[in-house]
């Protein structure tokens, strides 16, 4: 057991070793298939962050109707909790209406310096669960408040919520197209940067085979090789990425970077893909043919 | 020990082997003959398991071509040496770890490797050349270097394709001299030529083969002398 895992230790040793010059190469084109797939991972992440600040705009208000009475507030303000898809609700009567709409106003506040009356209803502000944001499910939710006894009117934008909608959709959709693509263009770019990189091996291979190494044998050794490859080149693609996030922020307010589980993903990707790219390289001279 | 019956392989429209029957006894020395393409490669492949038949079934020890799984192909191969025309060595290292590392594939304690190395080293001569790069070696060390990886596991059958054939006259003597020592140390050898010389001294029995198949007839070398051109088909 100690034998083989040395001899494990000593073929990934040797092969590092060997190859240390020409697999310059490698780690630099893997790089920078690896430095795309990470801006596209950092653009996933801004259009997350867009797509939930966009969802959070996303709410009902239910004005009330001036002759509303304290029952019906009462009332509406327990069943509202109750609703399918509330996730909370907030009374905002006449007077604090009027004092956000001042605060709104700002410097122009004196715009309602003649109004004597307050011409703002009483309202309950809805916020629903992000699941609940679409078109027809925002609209059943409004159909039922309407219906509601010292309901005024139901407001929650009902014609941008489809279009946002839509918009989600369609991003998601090519964000995902984007991320095969990208995703099977990586690996083809690492898996023959890799049979490149070990063709100088194939001697190796040759002589393993020769002698009784089993296919498992044969491939740990070139698969770690890969994946310490592959873990070099994300780790060159990740610095480069920070230097142009770092440039991109400087510029654009608001701009993230690759989260943890991001930053984890980009590593473990870099590695998964290296020693994936060794495996289809090395099984070439492994096939057996019978008849 | 091992058995070729009824063997034929085939690429395509070309017959590489044709129904080749024969079998090799514990401890014997072949010397298969024949004019390059005639099948002698694909012999030593077939006992290797590098190819399968397209009909037969060759047998070594317990393994058969016809039942063998895959995995076991490498337990097999580590009860087989084979020695190239073109060594087959890993250039950048060193003579000692060209042979350990057939033993370090089968799991042996390092101890064991080291001890067992040395000498086989010793046996073909090259033990104060252990810890030399193979690139640094001539070519008659560098077959004597896979002669010892193949024997260093003392496998059941050393296969030779063609082992002296990028050697001089005298080199190719002490190659041939070194098989015959591993074969009276009990390791059966089979020894694929077309070195009229080797074939000439050599005691042993002699298989030839022409188009695939095995042409009948005694071909050692008391029974050609004095007639080789016609009987070696040379």
């Amino acid at each position: 057991m100690i034998s083989r895992l040395e001899h494990f230790l000593r073929e990934i040793a040797c092969g590092l070793r060997r190859s240390m010059g020409s697999h310059l190469a490698p780690v630099v084109l893997i790089a920078v298939a690896l430095f795309i797939m990470g801006l596209f991972f950092a653009a996933t992440r801004n259009m997350k962050e867009l797509i939930h600040l966009a969802h959070g705009k996303v709410g009902i208000t239910v004005y009330l109707s001036d002759g509303a009475t304290e029952e019906e507030k009462k009332a509406l303000s327990e069943m509202l909790p109750r609703l399918g898809g509330v996730r909370k609700a907030a009374y905002l009567s006449e007077d604090e209406a009027l004092r956000r709409f001042e605060e709104e106003l700002g410097t122009r506040s004196y715009l309602l310096e003649g109004v004597d009356e307050n011409p703002l209803p009483a309202s309950f502000e809805v916020d629903v669960y992000d699941d609940w944001k679409t078109a027809d499910r925002m609209a059943e939710l409004a159909d039922k408040l309407r219906a509601v006894p010292g309901v005024e009117s139901v407001v929650y934008g009902e014609s941008w919520v489809g279009r946002l909608e839509r918009w989600i959709y369609f991003v998601v959709a090519l964000d995902l197209f984007l991320g095969i693509v990208l995703g099977l263009s990586t690996l083809l770019v690492v898996g023959n940067t890799m049979k490149l990189a070990l063709e100088g091996r194939k001697d190796t291979v040759e002589v393993l085979r020769l002698v009784g190494g089993s296919r498992f044998q044969i491939r740990l050794p070139f698969v770690v090789e890969g994946a310490i490859i592959g873990l070099l080149s994300s780790t060159l693609a990740f610095a480069i990425l920070y230097r142009t996030w770092r440039f991109a922020a400087a510029r654009l307010s608001g701009v993230l970077f690759l989260d943890l589980p991001g930053t984890v993903l980009f590593f473990a990707l870099g590695a998964s893909l290296g020693g994936c790219g060794a495996l289809l390289s090395i099984n070439r001279y492994l096939r057996v043919k019978r008849g | 020990m091992i058995s070729f019956r009824n063997v034929s392989k085939s690429y395509g429209q070309n017959v590489a082997v044709r129904d080749l029957s024969f079998h090799i006894e514990r401890g014997e020395f072949i010397v298969l003959i024949g004019a390059s393409g005639a099948g002698k490669t694909t012999v030593l492949q077939l006992l290797h398991h590098e190819i399968f038949p397209t009909s037969g079934v060759v047998t070594v020890g317990e393994y058969s071509s016809d039942t063998i799984r895959t995995s076991a192909i490498a337990r097999l191969r580590r009860k087989l040496g084979f020695v190239h025309q073109d060594f087959r060595l890993i250039r950048d290292r060193s003579v000692f770890e060209n042979v350990a590392i057939a033993m370090r594939v089968v799991g042996t304690p390092r101890r064991v490797i080291g001890k067992r190395v040395k000498e086989v080293l010793a046996e073909v001569g090259l033990l104060r050349r252990a810890r030399d790069r193979v690139a640094e070696l001539s070519g008659g060390e560098q077959q004597r270097v896979a002669i010892a990886r193949a024997l260093v596991n003392r496998p059941y059958i050393l296969l030779a394709d063609e082992p002296t054939g990028n050697l001089d006259p005298d080199t190719a003597a002490e190659i041939y001299a070194l098989l015959d020592r591993a074969n009276l140390g009990g390791t059966a050898v089979l020894l694929a030529t077309h070195d009229r010389e080797l074939i000439r001294r050599s005691k042993h029995r002699v298989l030839k083969l022409a188009e695939g198949m095995l042409v009948p007839g005694d071909f050692s070398a008391g029974a050609i002398r004095g007639d080789e051109g016609v009987r070696t088909g040379f």
